[in-house]
């Protein structure tokens, strides 16, 4: 391993990170993942069970012409079931990290084959493949009882790579969601917030023709065309200049925090559950999780 | 140093992987100037928003009637799993293909055996697509302006 120290964006990327941050974030992903698919248990099951027709796939299920059978499929779900549980007590790491990134992705690559693609998941999809491979396990795991182990888990660019390109990866994906907008059909008058105010309202009309609770706030404000551009403005802000999180870290935790209150202020206006930035847990790479999950351990 | 904690613990791999990463992340920014578009998973150019919305807009639902000609919107979940979401693509799609029929009998057999409180009226089915137009539709005019059935089937109770 190369003690020299790294320049330019080997500087960023190979950053050094203590081991117990990384695997404090193995942990808080693969709890969230454990939680995520385990409260979906039937509707994998029932999934695996619709009707053929309705199968369009997407991602690495494109390489399937034709739904796999059931039990395949409940198969596909306790493997990533099981590897996310070795995941969390970081368990023969080596192996389980590969097996719970992999079988996360063509799991949750096969449900959105059947309905829409659930962007929401992206970055979860993508955390858990880059930690899945990272030496996540080295501290506050199964593996890190050995004595080799723990001798070696300290702060080191090995445990800071992977955070870096979590956060990384992060920040582009708002990125692309802000160049969206204006390489799209609306261009910069998406900024005017009449767009924004429409997708609302849209959202709403479904939810309320289907039987569900359009949120109250956004048929609310919906004769407030000034409240969606000061919205709009806000959020195209927020995803052009996400890069900028990458420069500094206080930057960074102002951007995070910015984004997360976005996910709110959606989840309030439009009723809209992007459940991994709401819990937070999107932006814990760019934290100290370590802290709270000793300080949680030491209470 | 070697131990094999992780499968990747050489610099040279952390890098390359991580620029790999990186830039099949960015890669679908390229859809953006295509004519054709299209998204994927995990890989995304993340379009959701961005497109024109229409003043007029046009939804599959699920609709129930009872013997007195009373009308009710059946939640998604008698059609299917997943979330609404998922429904409603769904529901799209066998639209579209004119099998709304499928969805329609599902509906129906779930309404026969648990269809409790107003929907326990009901004795027909229907998918239909409606027309709305969203500035009405926030003001109090909940009626479409236009509708197509696409799919009708009666409820079977069994006394």
């Amino acid at each position: 391993m190369s003690t020299r120290s790294p320049r330019g964006w080997g500087r960023y990327l190979l950053a050094e990170a203590p081991a117990t941050r990384l695997a404090a974030l193995r942990i808080l992903t693969g709890a969230w993942t454990l939680h995520y698919v385990w409260r979906r248990r039937r509707m994998f099951a029932r999934l695996a069970r619709t009707e053929p027709s309705l199968f369009r796939p997407v991602g690495p299920a494109r390489v399937l012409r034709r739904p796999v059978s059931p039990s395949s499929a409940d198969l596909l779900y306790a493997t990533t079931l099981a590897s996310t549980v070795a995941f969390v007590a970081g368990f023969r790491h080596r192996y389980s990290g590969p097996v719970y990134g992999c079988s996360l992705l063509c799991l949750l690559s096969y449900r959105n084959s059947w309905s829409m693609i659930f962007h929401n998941d992206n970055a979860l999809v993508l955390h858990a493949l880059t930690l899945g491979v990272a030496p996540a396990a080295d501290a506050l795991s199964v593996d890190a009882r050995s004595a080799e182990r723990v001798r070696r888990a300290g702060t080191h660019w090995r445990y800071g790579w992977p955070i870096q390109l979590m956060n990384g990866v992060t920040v582009l994906t708002y990125f692309l969601a802000g160049v969206a907008k204006l390489k799209g059909p609306l261009g910069l008058s998406w900024a005017t917030g009449e767009s924004l105010r429409s997708q609302v309202a849209v959202d709403g009309l479904r939810k309320e023709l289907l039987g569900s609770r359009a949120a109250p706030l956004g048929a609310r404000l919906y004769p407030h065309v000034a409240v969606y551009q000061s919205l709009a403005l806000g959020s195209l802000a927020l995803e052009l200049g996400a890069p900028l999180a990458l420069v500094n870290r206080r930057l960074a935790r102002f951007w995070a925090l910015n984004a997360f209150l976005m996910h709110w202020g959606i989840f309030f206006v439009m009723g809209i559950r992007f459940r991994y930035q709401l819990s937070g847990l999107l932006y814990a790479p760019f934290l100290e999780p370590e802290r709270a999950l000793q300080g949680l351990v030491g209470r | 140093m070697t131990g094999g904690s992780a499968l990747i613990e050489d610099e040279r791999l952390a890098k390359a992987f991580s620029v790999a990463m990186l830039a099949a992340v960015l890669l679908p920014i390229t859809q953006n100037w295509r004519r054709h578009k299209r998204d994927g998973f995990p890989l995304s150019y993340y379009p959701m928003f961005s497109d024109r919305r229409r003043e007029k807009v046009n939804v599959v639902h699920l609709v129930g009637l009872t013997a007195d000609g009373e009308r009710h919107l059946i939640p998604y979940h008698y059609a299917g799993t997943g979330g609404l979401n998922q429904v409603r693509r769904q529901l799209n799609r066998l639209a579209d293909r004119g099998a709304a029929g499928v969805a329609c009998e599902a509906v129906a057999r779930r309404l026969a055996v648990d269809g409790g409180g107003p929907l326990g009226h009901v004795v027909t089915v229907q998918v239909v697509r409606g027309r709305y137009r969203l500035a009405t539709y926030f003001d109090g005019a909940k009626e479409p302006l236009s509708e197509r059935v696409f799919a009708a089937r009666p409820v079977e109770r069994t006394p």
